[in-house]
């Protein structure tokens, strides 16, 4: 009985740890203690939701992923959804060096409820491997990194 | 077990196999009492020690099987299998199972021979949680984590009733605090073993979330097993006499339903008055536990930005500060107020709202926020060891304690139930997502905000304290 129960819980513990990691994942699963060597390199966005319901959102892209006039276009990076339409207040361009630094302002009014804001830097702007995001709203704040190689975005970066 | 199963089926007994099913896990017959009454000293002292440890321990373990879809609540979440509002759904569908599981169960506990009883709930418990690693639609996992609930209301009403049955009036407190601790064991393996399981490496093994419901599978078998072996049926089954008598404790005596059927005597729970306030009074702190439990760890890890690892390690701090708080229940309420339990509600109250609103409006510092779920976990374990149960137990007739604890408990899980499936629904209310498509896949990040929430969890300790301190006069019944 003895000697039964210990062979069932080697094997559950080889079982436990045999299924826990998958070889395929490995860069996304390290990725977050090595962004940071490459951190200053890659693009960023930073998006601000406040209380009052403005939405702010800044981009900073290197120059050789993406052309001027598709920064201009508001749409081609910023799309929000809400009970109420927002309004886009403003877009302003900034060149930096190799970058360009965009800032994008909505303006979504007081008692208005988001639904969905799509962020489409990825989509749009195909050389763009990595993007390190940072979100602020009224209740919580979240910073990430999202990279095409993974399923999902990468959180706890160093 | 196996052979006890075979024993049921192949018996040349004329009866139906349902009978035998029934048979087998009814108490015994009333023995005559022997008369070697050191006999009687030796078996009281062996089977007392016994049922202390084996509820404490397997009630504790049982609950793994029950909380371990808070666990992994935020990786579902977050990998989009369920919304928060099928979560909250799945949820209650367990709270409301054990509420019905509670008082249809607390009923049959009194029939019921309990070690037969408590492991074939934790052992159908066990099924349940292998079945739910392997489902990823709602409404599956939302009937399985429901008939689960059920499973998991044979463990309480067994115990209780195995606590009434060994032990007496005076010291009941002590040992239902002994007992209560269960829920804190239980919930801590849950909260750092399980949390253990699926959290990233370094901090965890980083297994998918799958393993969140069949390791507990696996430790719920193993309670079943030591039920089925060693906990006893009651002293008179076993030709011992009552443990009123056998101690000489007994208490207030209603002569006038002294030879009352134990049916009748169950029926006659319902027309105490007190009885249905503490049942809401239980059913208010019920949902302020809940919440903690269910969405604590994912409040934690959305608006304060924890991992999941550390998340759930502040929600262990307040479920190990619970074995605490139901020791201090019993010893506090025994000693210092001669067996009254509302004084030490009032008390063991206060100490669970203070910290509460500390943890969601106080400094956002992680050692204020420890130490306020420490103490919030302390007075919470305390008063709830005595709304929900003990309290009860003292004011019902002692021979249907199963079935007052049953009442109280199905009011106290349907609180529980609709506070899962509300906070869910509010906290789905309020999401924005943040989305990141590229090509065909979609980067989803999602935003909660738990400001009503968070209103609804305080306001129903504050409405559970007032309606337990209603019952200051309220005294215990034989």
């Amino acid at each position: 009985m003895t000697v039964k129960l210990v062979l069932l819980s080697v094997g559950i513990s080889a079982l436990l740890v045999g299924c826990g990691d998958k070889q395929e994942a490995s860069f996304c699963k390290s990725h977050a203690k090595e962004h940071q060597i490459h951190q200053s390199d890659i693009t960023q966005i930073e998006i601000n939701y406040s209380e009052q319901g403005l939405i702010v959102a800044q981009v900073k892209v290197a120059k050789e992923n993406v052309q001027r006039d598709v920064l201009s276009n508001m749409a081609n990076i910023i799309d929000v959804k809400a009970v109420r339409a927002c309004t886009n207040e403003s877009v302003d361009i900034k060149e930096a060096g190799n970058y360009y630094q965009a800032s994008y302002s909505l303006n979504c009014g007081l008692d208005n409820k988001l639904k969905k804001v799509s962020v489409l830097v990825l989509d749009n702007l195909k050389t763009v491997e990595e993007v390190e995001v940072a979100i602020s709203t009224p209740s919580s704040s979240k910073h990430f990194v999202l990279n095409r190689q993974c399923d999902s975005p990468i959180f706890n970066i160093n | 077990m196996i052979s006890a199963l075979q024993r049921i089926f192949s018996s040349p007994d004329r009866r139906s196999v349902f009978s035998r099913i029934i048979g087998f896990f009814s108490t015994g017959k009333e023995q005559p009492i022997t008369a070697d009454s050191d006999y009687i000293t030796e078996q009281f002292n062996y089977h007392r020690r016994n049922v202390v440890v084996l509820i404490t321990l397997c009630y504790g373990l049982g609950y793994v099987c029950r909380l371990a879809f808070n666990v992994v609540k935020k990786p579902l979440m977050d990998a989009g299998v369920f919304t928060p509002e099928e979560v909250g759904i799945i949820g209650a569908t367990l709270l409301y199972g054990y509420a019905l599981g509670k008082f249809t169960n607390g009923f049959l506990a009194d029939h019921a021979h309990v070690g037969r009883f408590f492991a074939g709930g934790l052992f159908l418990s066990a099924m349940a949680n292998m079945g739910m690693g392997f489902s990823e639609l709602a409404w599956v996992s939302a009937l399985l984590w429901g008939i689960n609930g059920w499973f998991q209301g044979f463990g309480a009403p067994s115990s209780v009733v195995s606590l009434s049955s060994w032990y007496s009036n005076s010291e009941r407190g002590r040992y239902y605090g002994i007992w209560s601790t269960a829920h804190s064991i239980g919930e801590g393996l849950t909260y750092l073993g399980v949390a253990w399981l699926i959290a990233e490496a370094p901090k965890g093994l980083g297994l998918d979330w799958q393993w969140g419901f069949w390791t507990p599978a696996l430790i719920c078998i193993f309670g079943a097993y030591l039920l089925w072996r060693y906990l006893p049926d009651k002293p008179r089954a076993l030709g011992l006499p009552t443990i009123a008598d056998w101690k000489g404790d007994h208490g207030k005596i209603d002569k006038e339903h002294q030879d009352e059927s134990v049916w009748k005597t169950q029926l006659r729970v319902l027309t105490i008055p007190s009885i249905w306030i503490l049942a809401l009074a239980s059913s208010s702190m019920y949902v302020t536990r809940y919440a903690i439990n269910s969405w604590g760890n994912v409040y934690l890890q959305e608006i304060r930005g924890f991992d999941l690892f550390d998340a759930n390690l502040f929600i262990f701090f307040n479920t190990a500060a619970g074995i605490l708080g139901c020791l201090a229940f019993g010893l506090v309420s025994d000693k210092f107020f001669k067996a009254r339990r509302p004084p030490a509600n009032l008390i063991f109250g206060f100490c669970e709202i203070v910290p509460l609103l500390v943890i969601f409006y106080g400094p956002q510092n992680n050692v204020v926020l420890a130490i306020a779920m420490i103490v919030y976990g302390f007075g919470l374990s305390g008063i709830l060891a005595s709304l929900g149960g003990l309290f009860a137990i003292d004011i019902a007739p002692k021979k249907v304690a199963g079935a007052a604890m049953g009442f109280i408990g199905i009011f106290s899980y349907i609180g529980a139930g609709a506070q899962d499936y509300i906070s869910g629904k509010m906290i789905y209310d309020s999401e924005i997502i943040f989305a990141f498509p590229h090509g065909e896949q979609n980067f989803n990040i999602f935003f909660y905000n738990y400001d009503k929430p968070i209103i609804f969890w305080v306001g129903a300790s504050v409405v559970s304290i007032l309606l337990a301190s209603s019952l200051w006069k309220v005294k215990a019944a034989d």
